[in-house]
């Protein structure tokens, strides 16, 4: 499907997303209430068919008080890319798991908890991935202050 | 009456447990610090949990903290055998975000030290899989051969290792004058390198006996986990990046892309043998086909205009992706890579159940897991 | 400082004429058998791993300084070759590893970031800055990654290192130095308040003056 269409797909189906058709791959952006239901419409949809996690991130955005939680996804039977954004209070950072979706989000997910703090609701097994399980702090946040970081300053 | 003879009278008679079993993070075939903890009733695995984070080096953080052209050496330190690719996988995000034409030549080049680098990442990959199986004199084999490609590397760029040859616009030195003749010498040796491991290794009954069936992978669940390069192939899916999302001049190479059909090991061991006879056909090409010109752009400041990018790239383990959040500064506000052993590991757990303590073994080495790589 | 048995049979043997010369060819022995035949312990952690594999294979040859048999337990290893960077989270682990190798081991860092960090050393908070903070080095390795020759140049020179070794005599010559050392500390102190005294005595006189004038 050409990127307007899947666009176009996305916004009837959940007229509160808010899409961008951006040059590189098409974007939307869904609050956080209809996350679960669009992400669960974009992999059983057959016209969508995004079955392939190509990447899964956040990104602390501390001055709008929300992490983005991003969702690079491909699909193999049509050959389209879609971007879902989600953003994550940051005071309490909560988003539903994608995990039975895209069995490749589970780890994704789980490095998210590791380095931000986001909880992932309904994940089979969030715990630390790649810090030690008693590591106090989520690094990749902004404020994360730490005495073992030599060198330039924060 | 000796032990031997005896057999339990009940089930009753003989007492079985489960027990957990911890290997690594130091350990010869874990290819790397990867600690695996494993449930195991006898001799099969019931469960298998790996721990990763032992080589975690915060270098997503330290993205934050460098400008762009300084990132560059730390793509090496992670998947260090495909060092090139990973390196081309950043600097390829970049320039796709600020526009950047890259010369042809510079192209060209490119395209060349990447499969030249998935010749030697194969070759070392060979090697390792089949000590990890017993075999311990194919290892010899596969650094005999990664010898070669590794000393062409470091007469254009002075590293064995870890290049750091890519740039924001192009690479950074020209080639040598003996590097054409060199490579064209490289895909002799190696056509008959993969001749001789065919013949070595593929009809080995032990290891056959060893790969066949073992640690199966249907395709639904591959492109589930967001499995790649051999490991995705291997399960029957037909999806090279370089062909189905072309970047750079690979549009211009007829190569083919060998795909397994069963999805166990003996068939991403055949993969990846047979990617290496297609690397050695793209090289023919390439060398006929490069022109002159210059190797870099002229990028005068790397300044990647605000918004945010994505970019992929076939490694030799996989699917690579860079994601970037840019201010319109000279840093990166936020870099993520997105590994390809990271996804090809997540698959391990399931496909592991129910074979042998061995096996795992032999799964691991199938999947081709560079540790770094995963935990960056 | 007490001395085993066996010390004490050295002391013996030391004190016969032409003892001495035999104890030093023992130990020369002793030494050039260690030297000669490492048992590197298979401690690969990043990608100077492979640098290190490519030390060990046919074109580098490691076998050459008998140092070709890497032992996967730390229990039949002698000598633990750290290549690569040691993380937070890996270095309990190194520890439990060195303190598993019996006497006597050694430990070469290999490549940058096994000797004070590498290039992560900067804006990280997981990388141990060296790993001469969990565990006593005896060869550092520059690097990133060394090259097999560097490695093996390495390997060389923790042969030379334990050449220089007196594993039979050193705790004799080590109580030796100790006593001395505890010698020359008592006369320094002794002269140290003889002198002290005599420097008392002398300003205070001069000081009070300016005082007076201030």
């Amino acid at each position: 499907m050409e990127r307007q269409g899947l666009l176009d797909a996305v916004v009837a189906a959940f007229p509160e997303a808010a899409v961008d058709n951006a040059p590189q791959l098409p974007e939307a952006k869904i609050p956080l209430g209809s996350f679960r239901a669009l992400m669960v419409r974009l992999h059983s949809d057959p016209a969508l068919a995004l079955d392939y996690p190509m990447c899964m991130t956040a990104v602390d955005w501390p001055e709008r008080g929300a992490i983005t939680c991003v969702y690079h996804l491909y699909s193999f039977a049509h050959g389209h890319k879609l971007v879902v954004k989600c953003d994550a209070d940051r005071a309490d950072a909560r988003m539903p798991t994608v995990s039975d979706l895209w069995r490749g989000c589970e780890w994704f997910e789980r490095e998210v908890f590791d380095l931000f703090g986001v909880v992932f609701d309904g994940h089979p097994d969030l715990r630390r991935i790649m810090l030690t399980d008693d590591w106090v702090g989520f690094p990749l946040r902004k404020d994360y202050r730490d005495s073992r970081i030599a060198g330039k300053t924060y | 009456m000796s032990l031997l003879n005896q057999t339990p009278q009940s089930k009753d008679a003989l007492k079985t447990e489960e027990y957990w079993i911890n290997m690594g993070p130091q350990h010869p075939s874990t290819h790397g610090v990867l600690r695996l903890v494993m449930r195991l009733d006898g001799e099969t695995v019931l469960e298998v949990v790996p721990h990763l984070g032992y080589i975690h080096r915060s270098m997503e953080r330290m993205c934050e903290w460098d400008v762009y052209p300084q990132l560059i050496h730390l793509t090496d330190r992670m998947d260090y055998l495909s060092a090139m690719m990973t390196n081309w996988a950043y600097v390829q995000a970049v320039e796709q975000s600020m526009g950047v034409v890259v010369p042809e030549r510079a192209e060209y080049i490119r395209v060349m030290v990447a499969e030249l680098n998935r010749l030697s990442s194969h070759a070392m990959w060979f090697g390792a899989y089949c000590m990890d199986l017993g075999a311990a004199s194919a290892f010899f084999y596969g650094f005999r051969e990664r010898e070669l490609v590794v000393d062409l590397f470091e007469t254009i760029c002075g590293q064995r290792l870890t290049y750091n040859y890519m740039r924001i616009g192009g690479v950074s030195k020209d080639l040598t004058d003996d590097f054409v003749p060199r490579v064209r010498e490289i895909c002799e040796t190696f056509k008959r390198a993969v001749d001789e491991y065919d013949a070595l290794v593929t009809g080995n009954v032990i290891f056959e006996q060893r790969t066949k069936g073992i640690g199966v992978l249907s395709a639904e669940k591959a492109v589930s986990y967001g499995c790649g390069g051999p490991v995705l192939r291997g399960s029957g899916v037909k999806h090279d990046l370089r062909k189905d999302d072309p970047y750079s001049v690979y549009p211009r190479f007829q190569f083919d892309v060998p795909v397994g059909t069963k999805g166990d090991c003996y068939d991403r061991y055949k993969v990846r043998l047979e990617e290496m006879r297609q690397s050695v056909r793209i090289l023919e090409q390439a060398i006929q086909q490069i022109p002159g010109g210059p190797v870099i752009a002229d990028v005068k400041a790397v300044r990647p205009p605000k918004g945010e990018y994505y970019a992929r790239l076939e490694t030799a383990r996989g699917d690579m992706g860079v994601y970037f959040v840019s201010q319109g500064g000279t840093k990166p506000y936020r870099m993520k890579f997105r590994s390809a052993c990271f996804s090809n590991l997540s698959c391990m757990p399931e496909i592991s159940v129910g074979w042998k303590l061995a096996d795992v073994v032999s799964i691991l080495g199938s999947l081709d897991v560079v540790i770094p790589d995963i935990d960056r | 400082m007490a001395l085993s048995p066996i010390q004490h049979a050295a002391g013996v043997v030391a004190a016969a004429p032409g003892g001495q010369f035999v104890l030093l060819n023992v130990e020369a022995l002793f030494n050039w058998s260690r030297a000669n035949s490492l048992f590197p312990l298979t401690f690969g952690l990043s990608c100077c791993a492979i640098e290190f594999m490519a030390a060990g294979m046919s074109r580098h040859d490691m076998a050459r300084f008998g140092a070709e048999v890497a032992r996967a337990t730390p229990r039949q290893a002698d000598l633990m070759i750290v290549a690569g960077t040691v993380t937070e989270k890996m270095a309990p682990v190194v520890r439990t590893l060195y303190d598993q190798m019996p006497d006597p081991k050694y430990v070469i860092s290999m490549g940058a970031c096994a000797t004070a960090g590498g290039p992560f050393y900067f804006d990280n908070y997981s990388v141990l800055k060296g790993v001469d903070q969990v565990i006593p080095v005896d060869v550092y390795v520059p690097g990133c990654p060394p090259r097999p020759e560097a490695l093996i140049y390495g390997i060389l020179k923790l042969q030379q290192k334990i050449m220089r070794e007196h594993p039979i005599l050193g705790a004799r010559i080590a109580a030796q130095a100790a006593r001395e050392a505890a010698q020359a500390s008592m006369e320094a102190g002794r002269t140290a308040k003889e002198g002290g005294q005599a420097e008392a005595a002398g300003p205070a006189p001069i000081h009070a003056a300016p005082e007076g004038h201030a």
